[in-house]
């Protein structure tokens, strides 16, 4: 049994790719005061969106704007369901999730004549894998870093980003103000639906890209389903990171590996299957606890402190 | 506005429904017979004219196919592809489109309408196979057929008969194939939900690697994995991935419906030869938008779903009952598995390796030489024993 360790590292940060898009996505949904369980329809709609456009755009930048169109389209659909319309966000978000599975299925047929997969009909484009200069030579690193698909450089840059956005700017701290207490948001002349909006708009385009690279980079085809609740997956990354957009880069980076272990330990080892399909899922339970039992921690600690 | 988003989000649910559900000219039609149906009952000149039709359809059976969804470019699509050619031939055929797995506690209700809309024959896979059982003694008038599955005549009610793919007999010849086109030695196996049908075909494939070995002194290897889901392509990608990077593989057999496009496309990428399933998934490839996926696949293992209800339906209507009660076994000899023999393959196969395929195909189909199967063995274990021994 010789395995490529490195590889399987790369391997873990493409799988992680969508994971650490969609955490972000409900991440900013979550700060803003709302749980968007709505980030795996969007991120299936938005896989659709960018192997359609890219199709009869005849280009890879059109279908990976495509896919960031229609993820910032199906956010506002959310968005004015709950905000203006005033419906229940969850109910929203789960008829919203049945919707896509179904309206995706559905568009696919009117377009492709096709109920399964876009794989024979549309011609198939890839989002194009970035050599660093430089980097790439250094012995461990560069086969790590670089050769990644360019959109996993964008979910790097997001995270930062992210960070920047609501810790140093204007509108991160009133997206998080109006998160922690609306009410005095609103007092002080914050417009809550506004930020809901703005955050919703900044959901769908990562949800796009999350989307874009399902169906324009790990694969490059459009199938029913092909998301595979990993939107969920990324909406538990950020609820273990309790919102920070590091820890939830790092959640997500976990959940990536625990998946490519389950696949190299699939092929090297006789474990039963349904032992490593459940491994991602364990691991999500532990690292719930885990983190519960640190918040737990430092709570008494603070109430210690206070008793003093 | 509230009202606009509740009849909004209405239509936004209907439309999850859209995926599955009977094909709408189906669903008009039958609609339109049981408003004939009430206009008979009424009487008048209405229940002569149904009357007549009904005589006219009673020369040929009415068919129910129950499928979770067409556009599989597989299994469901080839028995379609038959049930067009009994359409063709006068039969009312009608499709109904279950869903998927998530809609499963509407499956019975759906084979309840087309029973309860008169269809005689109802025809559905595997998945169907308990609830046929049951409706079967609740409904002894109708025919219930189960394919893509291997029950003991004595499960079996007396009105229900259920087809038998010899998957294994297909797989154990692409077996072969893999084994001899294999320089690494070592040949990949990748399913998508592993489960009786599938573990079958997975034996026929060692089966046919392991006795390739046996005839030419070679030590191919199996390497098998599953990805845990019918429409998870990226996952079989990362799979094959893995086992072209650590196993050193490079031909890969694919059992894994729409989770084998993944498979394709590694292959694709990593220049290693793929074996299709259920159809020829390479003509399904070369005339798309993405021919060079069509340049990967060697050749494909086929089940001749749609031929079995044709040849079925034509040995009924010869007065044949002979079925019923009993499970049917096709196989190589009936020519409802096999591969295809198409340019690509002769091309890129050696002489001597297809006339190896050819010589064990016959002595298949003659009875001389058998072929392991899933159902031998005792349970999951020694199944699980005999794949590691092949790695």
């Amino acid at each position: 049994m010789t395995i490529d360790w490195i590889a399987f590292i790369a391997e873990g940060i493409r799988m992680a790719t969508p994971l650490v898009f969609a955490a972000l996505a409900a991440l900013i949904c979550n700060r803003a005061g709302m749980f968007n369980m709505g980030v795996e329809g969007m991120i299936l709609c938005s896989a659709l969106g960018a192997v359609i456009f890219a199709h009869y755009g005849g280009s890879v930048w059109i279908g990976l704007l495509g896919g960031i169109i229609i993820g910032l389209a199906t956010g506002m659909f959310i968005a004015f369901a709950s905000l203006t319309g005033k419906a229940d966000l969850y109910l929203t978000c789960i008829a919203f999730n049945l919707m896509a599975t179904g309206g995706t299925v559905f568009v696919m047929y009117l377009l492709t004549g096709e109920k399964s997969t876009t794989s024979g009909a549309f011609r198939s484009y890839q989002i194009p894998v970035v050599d660093i200069p430089i980097i790439k030579d250094i012995p461990v690193l560069g086969r790590i870093i670089s050769g990644q698909s360019l959109i996993t450089y964008i979910a790097a840059a997001a995270v930062f980003f992210m960070w920047f956005f609501l810790k140093r700017t204007r509108i991160g701290l009133r997206i998080r103000a109006v998160g922690e207490n609306p009410k005095a948001a609103e007092s002080v002349g914050i417009s809550v639906n506004k930020i809901g909006y703005i955050s919703f708009a900044i959901c769908g385009v990562l949800a796009g890209l999350s989307g874009a690279f399902m169906s324009m980079s790990w694969v490059t085809f459009f199938m029913k389903n092909m998301v595979n609740g990993r939107g969920y997956i990324g909406l538990s990354a950020q609820n273990m990171a309790k919102g920070e957009p590091v820890g939830s880069a790092l959640a997500s980076l976990l959940f990536g590996f625990t998946d490519a272990l389950a696949t190299t330990l699939q092929n090297q080892t006789n474990f039963p299957v349904e032992f490593l399909e459940m491994l991602p899922y364990l691991a999500t339970i532990f690292a719930i606890i885990i983190t519960s039992i640190i918040a737990i921690n430092k709570r008494r600690r603070i109430e210690q402190g206070a008793a003093k | 506005m509230k009202k606009f988003l509740s009849v909004a989000l209405v239509a936004a649910m209907s439309l999850s429904l859209v995926a599955c559900g009977g094909s709408s000219s189906g669903e008009t039609e039958a609609a339109a017979e049981t408003e004939a149906a009430a206009a008979a009952e009424e009487g008048g000149e209405a229940a002569a004219e149904t009357e007549a039709e009904a005589e006219a359809d009673a020369e040929k059976p009415r068919i129910a196919y129950v499928v979770g969804n067409l556009g599989d470019k597989s299994f469901s699509d080839s028995g379609e592809a038959g049930m067009n050619v009994l359409r063709e031939e006068g039969y009312d055929v009608y499709t109904v489109e279950t869903g998927d797995a998530s809609k499963a506690d509407k499956y019975e209700d759906y084979i309840l309408d087309v029973l309860d809309q008169g269809y005689d024959y109802i025809v559905a896979s595997s998945t169907y196979m308990e609830i046929m059982a049951r409706l079967a003694e609740e409904y002894p008038d109708a025919k219930f057929i189960g394919f893509d599955e291997n029950w003991s005549d004595d499960q079996l009610p007396d009105n229900m008969t259920c087809i038998f793919y010899a998957q294994n007999e297909g797989s154990y010849l692409v077996g072969m194939l893999a084994a001899a086109m294999s320089e690494t030695g070592v040949v990949g196996v990748d399913v998508g939900v592993e489960n009786p049908v599938i573990n079958d075909f997975v034996t026929g494939y060692i089966n046919g690697v392991m006795d390739w070995n046996a005839a030419n002194g070679t030590d191919v290897k199996v390497v098998k994995a599953a990805c845990g889901s019918w429409t998870d392509p990226a996952t079989m990608k990362s799979l094959v991935l893995d086992q072209v990077r650590n196993n050193n593989a490079d031909v890969f057999y694919q059992v894994a419906g729409g989770s084998g496009d993944g498979l394709f496309e590694a292959c694709v990428e990593q220049g290693k030869w793929a074996i299709g399933v259920d159809s020829d998934q390479y003509a399904s490839y070369i005339d798309s938008e993405n021919p060079e996926k069509a340049d990967v696949i060697l050749t494909s293992m086929l089940k001749e779903v749609g031929n079995s209800f044709i040849s079925l339906f034509h040995s009924i209507e010869e007065g044949d009952d002979s079925m019923w009660g009993h499970t049917i076994r096709l196989g190589l000899a009936e020519d409802s598995v096999g591969y295809v023999d198409n340019e690509f393959f002769q091309t890129n196969v050696p002489e001597e390796v297809r006339t190896a395929i050819e010589e064990a195909k016959t002595k298949i189909a003659s009875g001389e030489l058998e072929v392991k199967s899933y159902y031998d063995f005792a349970d999951d274990n020694e199944f699980n024993e005999y794949v590691q021994n092949a790695g």
